[in-house]
């Protein structure tokens, strides 16, 4: 201490003060940017006798005259005299009423404690409540169980045992504190109290709130920011408090805590937790030799068990529990329009859009029923997604493995799929069954929120979610197993709803609705690029209004999306322009008149559901008659289909957004509600509407019965064109293609444009058609098929393989002809040896001879590819071959994924703006 | 705008009748057949016997014929068809292989393959086989007073083949652990001696399911010096069976393979006209009915008709002191026949043998397949059969202007055989 210097106390002799009430000495601790002055006047001003001495803390520069000063608050407490009986530690940021020291001495007497903290109210507002002491989780995390904002209406007024108290004002008796050694220096303020008071309850002492001492708090010392060293203190306080045993499971605990919290925080373009996290672990890693001798000097004082702390402990972790309220909360919100369910009202269950989705939902969820319990079909054009390293590489400017292979780009849905594996850290299988499931209220929550921004407030606008999901277009894409169909039907309200945005006079514009726009741009054109012209088409079509303009530059960013599906344009314009590729999917002709006769009662109602019902009903009539012209390819064909039933869930949606028993009103109920259950009846199956089959399953013979290198391909034929999975080819006289042996996956779902190998695939087939090959096997093995599978009734191709001699017929799959190519021979063969497939390449050892690759020759195969013949041999002493495209290849991805980038950017921007 | 909105509805709803659907997407045209074929023939070279392979076919071109054992190619001979459209292919040319299958390789139109052996004291023929079935029956064979009888399972093709056998005799069901999952090797051939395995047995039936790849089946009856082969076929509900003339007992034996009673009736032609149902009766499970010809139509039995209520399989039989004779009945006739074995011509008892059993007079022309073959024209009455003696040759192309069922015959004083033609699809 630099200056002895005791303040005077008050008239009464000293030893009848004592006698009266307990000595306390006042440590008030340097708290940048405060007023200290301030901070010794008002401790000056405490009604209490015998009046307190103050020690200054932590000063740097000069003290006013007539107090103590010490560095730091170890030695200030070591160096207190055994006449002082309780050390009152305060922040100097802190204003304590005059009653508030008398209080914390008067409690902590009475209640025996050791240890008392203050009720924390923020200076400068109306009572509002900071703190009055806090539970924790097992992890030392804070839960005060107030709310935010929350009033001291002396609802708190009770003395009661918490689990730590803050330091900013804590009595604590000198002996404790003395055994303790104080606070620990290298922790911020909550974290130390949390520490302090955690060590003084292992010590055998109690500690309690004290709400009778009030005292405001500037909040100065960054008490409350949920900084990394307040995370870090926590986690040194855990490590110096807990017994070996506890932190045994507690360590790995929060560790995996940590990162599901930095996980789920990325999800929603959050960073920084996760940087708090990763700080926090290398700060406590850094620290560990002091956190060892905190540890150690901390044992001869303890005297309790780790239950103790456990008693004062929240269940489970909250920041679990504040996900797990986070997540909650924005599912509900998707429905939520009104704020009705974030604000609490009781009005939420008389809101008729809440049911109106709780109906919607429900019915999705039936819908589901089979995907839920049965998994999801691989049937049609719906296939397990790929790994998502691989799926990534194929988008990349990879080879293309459908077919005979390609270096035409992969479907641009390939890069989604691999983004949401990705997201389920590489469980294909279940980031495929939760995103298909999530498809269903994805769809039904866009139609409901997109037909908020319209203006309709029913059940509605969520009901027409179901007639988007199952409507008269989408209905016959699922029924051909279109996956894309649905999940493109999900994204498309998402979509034209980033580009209607609300008109400028409501909402000053965002540069993060132009990050939204493209980015939901992005989502919709992945599953079906021509569907991103249909915000433009909205736009366009809606009335003239303000916003105007602006929603013009978000559809034109919408449109911009389009690049994610440029590369597979280009690569295949049959998928786009060759009327023959099409599935052949044509809605019941019963449904223009049904979505006709909806639109017409919509014309006795008012303007705002007139014009929806007459958009609507155009929309989705052009759209229900274009696929019947023979113009434009399968890309075409299915985004007609999807804003058909688009156009039609607007007609629903302005039918049902009220009831009434007007005449009007009723016809259009009754007319939409026709639509409606019509649609419904498509998702009867469990399955979304999809139609049901395992074709992997079927097909599992290949990968079970392959040898060292792995399944070869299996060629598929039938008459019947929708007995082949995925796009097919028109051969002679039936349809035709070949699959992956290993298992068909999405990226396989649409074949390239075809190539040599491909025509000469075609020429075998024609040859044993015909009948001209005794040896169909041998004539196969060049495209390494190793399977034949016939579906469908027996046809041309039975018959010349009745009458072979080296496909082997085997009994594998009850539902088609299997025949078995014992002459077959692998992908990458390297005479004696062969090579397996590998992400989207080959490899197996190294051989001196070159590897014959059966798929079409392109030059970016690599090492040293060679032309053989339509497929090509690579050098094997590499042991491994792999295709990159060319740099003008890789533009458009690169491109593609700088833009999504931007759009982030502008989306955190735009968040941190707002 | 509101009433151009309405038209505009009304006009598209109208718009979707009008259009009607578009063309559904078409998998292009099928190709023109231009079979390939294959057939496979029992062969046995050695031991006093020796065979000869019968090639006729209406294309000309490469003819292959490979013998296959034990996995591997014993031999191999690559032959031509010309303008005669036949060729004959001594195996001793190609190896002496003991017994063994053989495969032709065929370039294409309508061709029939027989294969004739010969020995010193029997002479058997029969139509090489050129298709499977998963079930196919053997009916007729005899284990008893040391005779052999041997099915022999030949697999040309790629991947083993599984058969179980369900072998029936005259004492019930037979139970044998070498009847269940014969394994027949790819390119190899396997016998089963049932004389070995259940001898003493007088009326067998055999009934070969293969329950993995593709095998062609062919029982071989040996008995008083002469031997027969005949193909194991699938069962059918309606057979017509040539009964050419010889002065020994024929019999036509009626198998059942499936495993209820089934009811047959025979119905008889002969010189004297036609009898409906002249013996109608059950057969039990995997069981056997013998009609003794003799007992028909007062002893002159020229063709007969046999119909079941479930599929069954006929097939004629005929003995003599010095031959033995068995083939199979048609399900179907045909307007085409190709009749094939060198051997069994240009000998005094060598003729065919033609059943009409439709309701019209089928008008005949006979092509003999040899350089410079004769055509000869004939006539053959409704529901009457006619035998006709010819000139040595390769085979016949027999064309008829309603169906007919033709057999090849040369059963006589000495070794003989019987051999069911091949029916063509009509042109």
């Amino acid at each position: 201490m630099t200056a002895p210097s005791v303040p005077q106390a008050a008239d009464t002799p000293e030893d009848q003060v004592v006698a009266l009430a307990p000595r306390v000495r006042v440590l008030l601790t340097i708290v940048e940017g405060a007023d200290l002055a301030a901070a010794l006047a008002v401790v000056g001003r405490q009604v209490y006798d015998p009046a307190p001495e103050v020690v200054i803390v932590g000063a740097a520069g000069e003290i006013p005259e007539g107090y103590l000063s010490a560095p730091a608050l170890e030695k200030a407490i070591n160096e207190t005299d055994e006449k002082t009986d309780y050390l009152w530690i305060l922040h100097s940021d802190a204003r304590p009423r005059p009653d508030a020291l008398s209080a914390l001495v008067t409690e902590v007497g009475r209640n025996q404690a050791s240890l008392g903290g203050s009720k924390l109210l923020v200076a400068g507002s109306r009572d509002e409540l900071e703190s009055v002491g806090s539970a924790t989780d097992v992890f030392g995390e804070p839960y005060s169980g107030l709310e935010e904002g929350e009033i001291d209406l002396q609802q708190y007024d009770v003395v009661r045992e918490v689990a730590f108290v803050r330091s900013a004002s804590m009595l604590v008796r000198r002996d404790l504190a003395q055994g303790l050694r104080g606070l620990d220096d290298l922790l911020p303020p909550i974290a130390a109290g949390l520490d302090f008071s955690q060590r003084g309850r292992l010590a055998g002492g109690k500690v309690i709130s004290i709400p009778s001492s009030e005292v405001y708090h500037q909040g100065r010392c960054n008490e409350g920011l949920g900084g990394w060293r307040e995370q870090a203190g926590r986690l040194r306080a855990m490590l110096t408090a807990y017994r070996p045993l506890t932190l045994l499971w507690v360590v790995p605990y929060d560790f995996l805590v940590s990162i599901v919290d930095s996980l789920f925080n990325l999800l929603l373009l959050r960073w920084r937790p996760g940087a708090r996290h990763l700080l926090s672990w290398a700060w406590n890693f850094y620290h560990l030799p002091s956190t060892l001798r905190l540890r150690h000097g901390f044992k001869p004082v303890r005297v309790a068990g780790d239950e103790e702390l456990f008693r004062f402990q929240a269940r489970g972790s909250v920041r679990l529990r504040e996900i797990g309220s986070e997540i909650a909360s924005r599912a509900l919100s998707l429905f939520d329009d009104d704020q009705a369910l974030a604000r609490r009202t009781r009005r939420v269950w008389t809101s008729p859009g809440i049911w109106g989705a709780i109906v919607g939902v429900a019915v999705a969820m039936f819908a589901a029923r089979s995907l839920i319990f049965s998994g999801i079909p691989d049937t049609g054009f719906g296939f397990p997604f790929e790994a998502p390293l691989v799926a990534f590489d194929r988008w990349f400017a990879g080879w293309n493995d459908a077919g005979l292979g390609s270096a035409s780009a992969v479907h641009p849905s390939t890069v989604v799929n691999a983004a949401v594996s990705a997201l389920f850290v590489g469980a294909e299988g279940a980031a495929r069954s939760v995103f298909t499931m999530a498809l269903g209220v994805i769809g039904i929550a866009g139609m409901g929120r997109l037909g908020g921004r319209y203006g309709l407030r029913g059940p509605g606008r969520y009901l027409a979610g179901l007639v988007l999901l199952a409507g008269p277009g989408t209905a016959v894409l699922t029924e051909r197993g279109s996956w894309t169909g649905l999940a493109a039907a999900a994204f498309l309200p998402w979509a034209v709803r980033a580009v209607l945005a609300r008109d400028p006079e409501e909402k000053p514009p965002s540069i993060g609705e132009f990050g939204w726009a493209f980015l939901l741009g992005v989502a919709l054109a992945a599953f079906s690029p021509l569907l991103v012209i249909i915000p433009l088409i909205v736009v366009l079509g809606s009335p003239p209004s303000v916003g105007r303009p602006r929603r013009l530059l978000l559809s034109l960013a919408c449109l911009m999306a389009v690049v994610v599906a440029v590369p597979f344009l280009v690569g295949d314009p049959g998928w786009l322009l060759d009327p023959d590729r099409r599935l052949y999917a044509l809605p019941d002709a019963l449904w223009p008149v049904l979505v006709g006769v909806g639109a017409l009662p919509l014309f006795l109602l008012e303007t705002k559901w007139r014009w929806l019902g007459a958009g609507g009903a155009i929309l989705s009539l052009v759209c229900l008659i274009a696929p019947r012209l023979p113009v434009g390819g399968p890309g075409v064909e299915e985004a007609l289909l999807v804003t058909a039933s688009f156009g039609a869930a607007f007609v629903v949606a302005a039918g049902l957004d009220a009831i009434a028993l007007e005449p009007g009103r009723l016809m259009a109920v009754v007319a939409s509600a026709a639509i409606l259950v019509l649609s419904i009846g498509s998702l009867a199956n469990g399955r979304y509407g999809l139609s049901a089959g395992g074709v992997n399953d079927r097909l599992g013979f290949s990968a079970a019965l392959a040898g060292p290198s792995g399944p070869g391909r299996i060629l598929m034929a039938s008459t019947t064109r929708n007995d082949i999975p995925g796009e097919a080819r028109s051969g002679p006289g039936f349809w035709y293609r070949v699959v992956d042996g290993s298992m068909m996956t999405a990226d396989e779902v649409w074949l390239p444009a075809a190539e040599e190998g491909d025509r000469r695939l075609e020429e075998a087939l024609v040859a044993i058609a015909a009948g001209d090959e005794l040896r169909p096997g041998r004539l196969l093995s060049e495209f390494a098929i190793d399977w034949v599978v016939l579906d469908g009734p027996p046809f041309r191709l039975d018959d010349a393989l009745t009458a072979q001699l080296d496909l082997v017929p085997t009994p594998l799959d009850p539902e088609s002809r299997v025949f078995e190519n014992l002459a077959g021979r692998p992908i990458a063969d390297a005479g004696d040896e062969s090579w397996a497939r590998g992400g989207t390449g080959f490899g197996g050892e190294p051989t001196l001879i070159p590897v014959r690759l059966a798929v079409n020759y392109s030059d970016g195969w690599g090492p040293e590819a060679a032309e053989f013949d339509w497929a090509m041999e690579v050098d094997g002493s590499e042991g491994s071959a792999r295709y990159r495209g060319s740099t003008g290849e890789m533009a458009l991805p690169v491109a593609t994924a700088a833009l999504l980038l931007g759009a982030l950017v502008l989306m955190g921007v735009g968040r941190a703006r707002r | 705008m509101r009433y151009l909105a309405l038209l505009a509805i009304a006009g598209l709803v109208a718009g979707s009748f009008y259009l009607g659907d578009p063309m559904a997407p078409d998998p292009g045209d099928l190709p023109a057949i231009h079979h390939s074929l294959y057939a496979v023939c029992p062969v046995e070279e050695g031991g006093g016997r020796t065979t000869e392979l019968t090639t006729l076919s209406t294309d000309q071109g490469p003819v292959q014929l490979t013998l296959f054992h034990g996995g591997q190619t014993a031999g191999s001979i690559g032959v031509s068809i010309g303008s005669s459209g036949s060729n004959v292919i001594p195996v001793i040319d190609v190896a002496a292989v003991g017994t063994v299958g053989g495969l032709v390789e065929i370039p294409g139109g309508d061709s029939a393959v027989a294969s004739v052996m010969r020995g010193a004291t029997s002479l058997t023929a029969e139509s090489c086989a050129s298709s499977t079935s998963a079930q196919t029956y053997l009916t007729g064979g005899v284990s008893a007073e040391e005779r052999s009888f041997v099915v022999h399972l030949m697999n040309p093709f790629a991947g083993e083949a599984v058969v179980d056998l369900t072998v029936t005799s005259e004492v019930g069901l037979e139970s044998n652990d070498q009847f269940n999952a014969v394994i027949v090797p790819s390119r190899s051939s396997t016998l089963v001696d049932l004389s070995q395995i259940t001898p003493g047995r007088e009326r067998l039936s055999v009934r070969i399911d293969t329950t993995a790849g593709r095998v062609i089946a062919v029982g071989r009856q040996s008995g008083n010096g002469d031997t027969a082969t005949w193909n194991a076929v699938g069962a059918a509900t309606d057979w017509l069976v040539p009964v050419p003339t010889a002065d020994q007992p024929g019999r036509v034996l009626v198998g059942n393979p499936s495993s209820t009673d089934v009811e047959y009736q025979i119905d008889a032609y002969g010189p004297g006209g036609f009898g409906e149902a002249v013996v109608s009766d059950s057969i039990p499970p995997g069981g056997q009915a013998v009609i003794d010809l003799s007992t028909l139509l007062e002893g002159v039995t020229q063709a007969v008709r046999v119909i079941a209520t479930a599929p069954v399989v006929a097939t004629l039989w005929s003995e003599g002191p010095t031959n033995l004779g068995v083939t199979n009945g048609s399900p179907l006739p045909a307007g085409r026949w190709l009749v094939a074995g060198s051997l069994l011509t240009g000998i005094e008892s060598g003729r065919v043998v033609i059943f009409n059993p439709g309701l019209e007079d089928a008008a005949i022309q006979v092509q003999s397949m040899r350089g410079g073959g004769a055509e000869r024209a004939l006539l053959v009455p409704a529901e009457s059969v006619i035998e006709l003696a010819l000139e040595t040759a390769d085979g016949f192309l027999v064309e008829a202007s309603v169906p007919v069922v033709v057999i090849l015959s040369s059963l006589g004083a000495g070794p003989g055989a019987l051999t069911l033609g091949v029916p063509l699809a009509d042109e």
